[in-house]
């Protein structure tokens, strides 16, 4: 049973499955961050705290606060460099593993003494966790881009009255 | 922006999904693959390489079935009843009466089913009351040794933990030992010749007395005749009516009332009873008479026969 579990991590369904989850806590938590960054809060405190109770409990929270920043929001610069190309550089291993693992099952009858999948799959495995790691800080650092320079202002204003709203 | 970043983190989750979907189906390829691997017939096919039986397994296989034979009770009784029976002949060599005695008295002839045979057949009949059947103390050994051999190979696997408790390994002892049998057949083979040498000498020498005791003695010096009538029969080959049926045989060494009971089973396996045929032979004369058969072309088989 632990074999057959162990193979059904393909290197992109363990890389795949941390990403997608990577995503959506990064993402939120960094919605939440935006927010509460905008009534006061340090937006790093704000994408911790989003990670650790939601980004919306954060959210919740500080929408009672007046907003304090209405200028462009400049992300840290640690989520650029922990968030982009390590999550680029881990779906590149995934995808080399991935090859591997074609080119063993193309290739001659597959043994259990030829088929190095316990190492693949133990490999993968172990960096799903760090690939879980890279994509939340991902998602903090797009989501981080919500209140860029490009964006108007004013274009924000919809938005905090519906979060205010929420709290009234 | 907003856009912006709503659409590249829908298009970064979609890809992510994507992936575990295409990720998924192949492992699900892949597990049927390494199920179907450890699903084999034999450990060559599990590793996918022929594990080497190294020579000395043969010439260690060889020695146990020597020593095996060697031991065999059959080689002491061939031995002693050889002796017994070369203590009989004359200076010559030649069968007296004291051969025929000795064959008449004791327990040998009895316990063997001694019938008036020739010489193959007295031979096949000494041997199987001897009990020494080579082919089975081979294939026992090759068997056992297959067996232990097979055992070391496991546990080399399993040092390497290359042997998953999910591993089948039922079907794998057959295959090596019909492996093992063929590599040490030369071996197996050389064991057997070599150790049987002087048994083989011994029963030719003492079947071929024993036959000649039939054939000559009893006969041309007029001794006692053993009760055992020769029965045969042969298939007439369809020459019979459309019916099968067959020419039954019956030789005997004196004047004898042979009464035979004769039964058919034909290709469907049905049983006839074609009840007894009672015939006056004379010494050494073939009397024959013609059975009836059942449809298609079944065998004979004679139940009993009698000599009063």
């Amino acid at each position: 049973m632990f074999i057959e579990l162990l193979l059904s991590q393909h290197p992109l369904a363990q890389v795949g499955i941390a990403g997608f989850v990577g995503l959506i806590l990064g993402t939120q938590a960094g919605i939440g961050a935006n927010l509460a960054h905008r009534r006061g809060l340090e937006w790093q405190t704000g994408f911790i705290l989003g990670l650790v109770f939601t980004g919306f409990l954060v959210a919740l929270l500080y929408s009672t606060r007046p907003i304090e920043k209405r200028e462009p929001l400049i992300a840290p610069t640690w989520l650029s460099k922990y968030g982009k190309w390590p999550a680029v550089v881990t779906s590149a291993i995934a995808l080399v593993m991935t090859g591997i693992m074609e080119a063993i099952f193309s290739g001659p009858p597959v043994t259990v003494a030829n088929a190095p999948i316990f190492e693949l799959g133990l490999v993968t495995g172990i960096l799903s966790i760090p690939a879980l790691i890279f994509f939340v800080i991902l998602g903090g650092a797009i989501t981080s881009k919500w209140f860029g320079a490009a964006e108007p202002l004013g274009s924000t204003t919809a938005q905090d009255s519906t979060v205010e709203s929420l709290t009234d | 922006m907003k856009a912006k970043v709503f659409f590249l983190v829908s298009g970064l989750m979609t890809l992510c999904l994507v992936a575990t979907y295409v990720g998924t189906s192949r492992a699900s390829v892949y597990a049927e693959a390494y199920s179907d691997s450890l699903r084999t017939s034999s450990i060559d096919e599990y590793l996918g390489e022929d594990v080497l039986i190294p020579k000395s397994v043969c010439s260690a296989l060889g020695g146990r079935i020597s020593s095996k034979l060697e031991a065999h009770p059959a080689l002491g009784a061939l031995a002693e009843l050889s002796e017994t029976f070369s203590n009989t002949r004359d200076e010559d060599g030649g069968l007296t009466q004291s051969s025929y005695e000795w064959l008449r008295d004791s327990t040998f002839a009895e316990t063997a089913e001694l019938q008036l045979q020739d010489r193959v057949g007295v031979r096949s009949a000494i041997m199987s009351t001897l009990g020494l059947d080579t082919s089975a103390a081979s294939a026992d050994m090759v068997s056992s040794t297959s067996e232990n051999n097979l055992r070391q190979e496991l546990g080399k696997l399993k040092d390497k933990n290359q042997l998953p408790q999910e591993v089948s390994t039922l079907s794998w002892g057959p295959s090596y030992e019909r492996k093992l049998a063929a590599i040490c057949g030369s071996s197996v083979r050389n064991a057997v010749t070599e150790s049987t040498a002087d048994y083989n000498a011994q029963l030719l020498e003492f079947s071929d007395g024993v036959a000649s005791l039939w054939d000559n003695v009893w006969l041309k010096e007029g001794y006692t005749v053993p009760s055992s009538p020769l029965v045969s029969y042969q298939h007439l080959n369809g020459n019979c009516s459309r019916v099968a049926c067959a020419k039954i045989s019956i030789r005997t060494p004196i004047s004898c009332e042979v009464t035979v009971f004769v039964m058919f089973s034909d290709d469907d396996g049905d049983l006839y009873d074609f009840g007894d045929k009672t015939l006056d032979t004379r010494p050494n004369i073939s009397r024959t008479f013609e059975v009836p058969g059942g449809s298609g072309y079944g065998t004979y088989e004679i139940l009993m026969t009698t000599c009063s």
